[in-house]
């Protein structure tokens, strides 16, 4: 018997899944919600910071309270976000586990929901679990370690590494940068820090998993990964969050950092709830024969706005940005990709594919840039879009800005529905229209889906409700 | 808000503009600047279409523009201003005083026009040529209206001739309305053949009303700057708009294009090819927006912009934007940015033409796809004026 195929619903089951939310009791919780001077001060004499840490967050509040809000983007939804009703840290436990017995039970249930134990013991090199301000479980594999590999959250990366952290910290996104990195900057907490010495290929990926469970929270981790000369890792990040009402605001940094000859894959599954401003800074250099890609899916949340962002800085160096976005109802993807060519013989590419649901919208927004030095450039940018139904909307804002004649720039871009003939082609072979739908959205994004990692790949499929449910025969 | 008189006499006209002419005066003086992190300003200064009300009138006396139409007899040319206070002329409809703070003083204070009214079922094989010759020095306002009835059909070529000087801060500024009613045809073609450093920001919409077609030809050729913000409402259903523009940057050259292809209704069709030759030190800025609206579905809109680099001097920009708000459409659109390929040049070479004229042969190619829509007398003279300012010297190789 053929059994209907479920239509394409993202979050559909989102609540019972991962929506579902722990009681809020806490080691400490910031005592009241808004931003001070006296909270940082708080929080930094708590996570016993040096003294230039917590001079550069002093500073960067200030930067915070003194630039003004973009005056782009969904400005309803910006609008909306009020930054005195937020809890700007909130620490779970005291102390960060090192197995998963030293984790109270309620994090570590939930955790285990979401399925991480189980995917470190049979995929990863490293996990990383960071629930509301903190990060409360960490481990590393031994035979990654004894390479030198460092693997840290952000805060014990900069107790126990305080010169590399203070080398490279808020370089490429300083809090100047706007306004979120600048309130990153001064509130945060948690993340990932890591440093691959030269020469050393982590081969097996290393994962943190970002958990909000409170209600009017704001995250803010910080990561930074350096990948010395020669040096290889694949980063991975995924993110959930209970359905609440009231909003909760998501706003990281990361910074990767790869230098001569390194290689850097970052992997972002962002499947947020739906109440979650999710607004992130994110940027990669890659000096002489470097490459870093970030793969990036935006699934969940509300409003985002990301745009993974690559500095070539250095020749032959390369870059690649490979991102899916679905809008559903109620939410806004608004992401992207920005490259810049800044050295002679770089190479970049952009790959963009969205799908609007619903009254969704989804937003690709990108920016080329190649200097008046950058000779024999190579840039290629695609950014396709489906739109399901008549209320959704899809926008492609893209910027090129090119300062040397010695280059090859190439940008596409198409906005369609889902093409009559390829689902005529398909019901003529016995396929109902609704089976077909879902073969032909999981063909479109298929180039993404394959550079996942197998059990992520598997995933998002998942995610999207794309399985052929007892469709055999 | 402060409602300052237009400190301009302005002759006996119909209440309604006047009304117009104070509320636009209203919006320039006071109206914020434009925010230069729009797209729309990104790559031009707003300042410097800025002229202080208090300086205007001296400025606005020592530019000159004079209005030429060759064409049959059953269409005239009047001058706008006569034609307002004479019969029901829609000035201001498309572009209005909300417009944009300087689109506000062209219709605050435009004091001569070109009125053209093609009647209904009019059609002419031959083209119809409207001249346009500036000279002088300061402020220069130019103010069109084109207004083609029902199942007319014909070919309009615009050629803006003279040189504006560059001092002080007068420039031209240029605002044309075009109504394409039910069933017309119009294939308008603009040669902008302004020497020197002439300055101009031209703002122009069209509406295209239902199984209406608009076949627009751009070809921009100089050393001068323009900001351009060029518009299209696919306002009835089955109406079509194609835009083809040649841009050839040279010297100092800054050309900022914008287009907006605005899809309100159902079925409706557009299509823009802007092709840009760059060399020495010039600049080339193109914004393009596609909006699909909620109620325009089936409808099908493709953008291209292709740059050409010749020299190391150049910048090229693009920004080609879809917004679109349903799901029955086809959107594409692409940019590419690059020097002459070496591909077709070897080619030409193994055959024994010379480097420069392989070069030569290449770009008035790469321009072809729009010059080729202009009619033939007016088409050659701009080829050899293509030719004759490629400058081989300075090509520089590709990548590849």
């Amino acid at each position: 018997m053929r059994q209907p195929v479920k239509d394409i619903m993202v979050g559909d089951d989102y609540a019972s899944k991962f929506g579902f939310s722990s009681p809020e009791e806490y080691y400490f919780r910031a005592p009241k919600k808004g931003l001070s001077h006296e909270l940082v001060e708080m929080m930094s004499k708590m996570k016993k910071e040096p003294d230039w840490m917590r001079e550069f967050r002093h500073k960067a509040l200030d930067t915070f309270w003194a630039k003004p809000m973009p005056t782009w983007g969904n400005q309803e939804a910006l609008g909306r976000i009020d930054f005195d009703d937020i809890y700007y840290y909130i620490k779970p436990i005291e102390q960060m586990g090192q197995t998963w017995d030293d984790v109270p039970e309620d994090i570590k249930h939930t955790f285990e929901r979401l399925g991480i134990p189980e995917a470190e013991r049979k995929f990863l090199s490293g996990v990383s679990a960071q629930y509301e301000s903190e990060t409360v479980y960490h481990s590393i594999r031994d035979e990654i370690s004894k390479l030198g590999v460092i693997f840290l959250g952000m805060d014990s990366g900069l107790m126990e590494h305080e010169d590399i952290v203070r080398r490279f910290f808020g370089t490429l996104i300083p809090p100047t940068d706007n306004k979120f990195a600048a309130l990153n900057s001064a509130v945060w907490s948690g993340g990932s820090f890591i440093y691959v010495p030269p020469g050393v290929h982590v081969d097996i990926p290393l994962q943190a998993y970002f958990r909000i469970n409170a209600k009017n929270m704001g995250q803010f981790e910080r990561t930074l990964i350096i990948a010395d000369k020669g040096a290889r890792v694949h980063y991975i990040e995924g993110c959930t969050a209970p359905v609440y009402s009231s909003s909760s605001l998501h706003s990281a940094v990361v910074e990767l950092i790869a230098l001569e000859d390194a290689y850097i894959r970052y992997t972002t599954i962002q499947n947020w709830s739906n109440n979650i401003y999710n607004l992130v800074t994110k940027r990669a250099i890659a000096y002489k024969n470097a490459t870093v890609e970030w793969v990036d899916g935006n699934i969940g949340s509300m409003l985002t706005m990301k745009y993974p962002c690559v500095v070539l800085a250095g020749e032959n160096a390369r870059g690649e940005i490979l991102s899916v976005a679905f809008g559903g109802t109620g939410q806004h993807q608004d992401a992207g990709a920005k490259v810049f060519h800044m050295a002679p013989r770089t190479s970049s590419t952009i790959t963009s594919k969205s799908i609007s649901k619903g009254g969704g919208r989804t937003t690709y927004r990108g920016w080329v840039k190649t200097t008046a030095n950058a000779e024999d450039v190579r840039v290629s940018v695609k950014c396709d879009a489906l739109i399901l139904d008549p209320t959704s909307r899809s926008d492609t804002y893209p910027t090129m800005e090119i300062g040397n004649p010695k280059v090859r720039i190439e940008h596409e871009a198409s906005v369609s529905k889902l093409s009559d003939d390829q689902l005529f082609y398909l019901m003529s072979r016995g396929l109902s229209e609704n089976e077909s739908r879902v073969l032909i959205v999981n063909g479109f994004i298929e180039q993404f889906v394959k550079e996942l990692p197998m059990e992520y790949a598997v995933e998002l499929n998942r995610l999207i409700e794309l399985e052929m449910e007892g469709s055999v025969g | 808000m402060n409602v300052s008189i237009s400190p301009f006499e302005v002759a006996q006209e119909p209440e309604g503009l006047k009304n117009l002419r104070s509320k636009a005066w209203n919006v320039y003086t006071q109206a914020q600047f434009p925010d230069r992190a729009s797209t729309l300003w990104r790559f031009s200064n707003p300042e410097a279409f800025w002229v202080i009300p208090e300086n205007i009138s001296s400025i606005l006396e020592k530019g000159k523009i004079a209005y030429r139409l060759e064409a049959p007899n059953e269409l005239r040319l009047s001058d706008l201003q006569e034609a307002v206070s004479n019969e029901s002329v829609p000035v201001g409809a498309l572009v209005g005083p909300e417009f944009g703070k300087f689109e506000a003083l062209n219709l605050a204070l435009w004091k001569k026009g070109a009125y053209l009214r093609v009647p209904e079922g009019v059609r002419l094989d031959q083209p119809v040529v409207l001249r346009k010759h500036i000279s002088g020095e300061g402020l220069i306002l130019d103010r069109s209206l084109i207004h083609v009835s029902k199942g007319a059909s014909l070919t309009i070529v615009e050629v803006l001739e003279g040189e504006l000087a560059g001092n002080g801060n007068g420039y031209l500024n240029a605002v044309e309305e075009v109504l394409i009613e039910e069933g017309a045809a119009l294939t308008l073609v603009g040669i902008d053949l302004t020497q020197g450093k002439t300055r101009a920001f031209v703002t122009v919409r069209h509406s295209i009303g239902s199984n209406a077609e608009l076949k627009w030809v751009l070809a921009r050729f100089g050393e001068g700057s323009s900001k351009a913000n060029l518009g299209a409402r696919l306002a009835g259903r089955g109406a079509k708009s194609g835009i083809y523009g040649a841009v050839f940057g040279f010297g100092q050259g800054k050309s900022d294009i914008h287009t907006f292809h605005d899809h309100a209704v159902k079925r409706t069709f557009s299509n823009i090819d802007l092709r840009v030759v760059l060399q020495d030190q010039a600049h080339s800025a193109y914004t393009g927006l596609i909006r699909i609206d909620t109620d325009a579905g089936c409808s099908e809109a493709f953008q291209e912009n292709r740059n050409l680099l010749l020299s190391g001097g150049v910048r090229a920009e693009s920004i080609p934007e879809l917004e679109i708000l349903t799901d029955e459409v086809q959107c594409k659109h692409g940019v590419t940015v690059g020097p002459v390929e070496e591909e077709p040049l070897f080619y030409l070479m193994s055959r024994g033409v010379p480097r420069e004229d392989a070069v030569r042969l290449l770009v008035v190619g790469f321009l072809e796809p729009v010059l080729g829509h202009i009619p033939g007398d007016f088409r050659k003279p701009l080829d050899g004026l293509v030719a004759n300012l490629i400058n081989p010297a300075s090509e520089i190789e590709s990548p590849l």
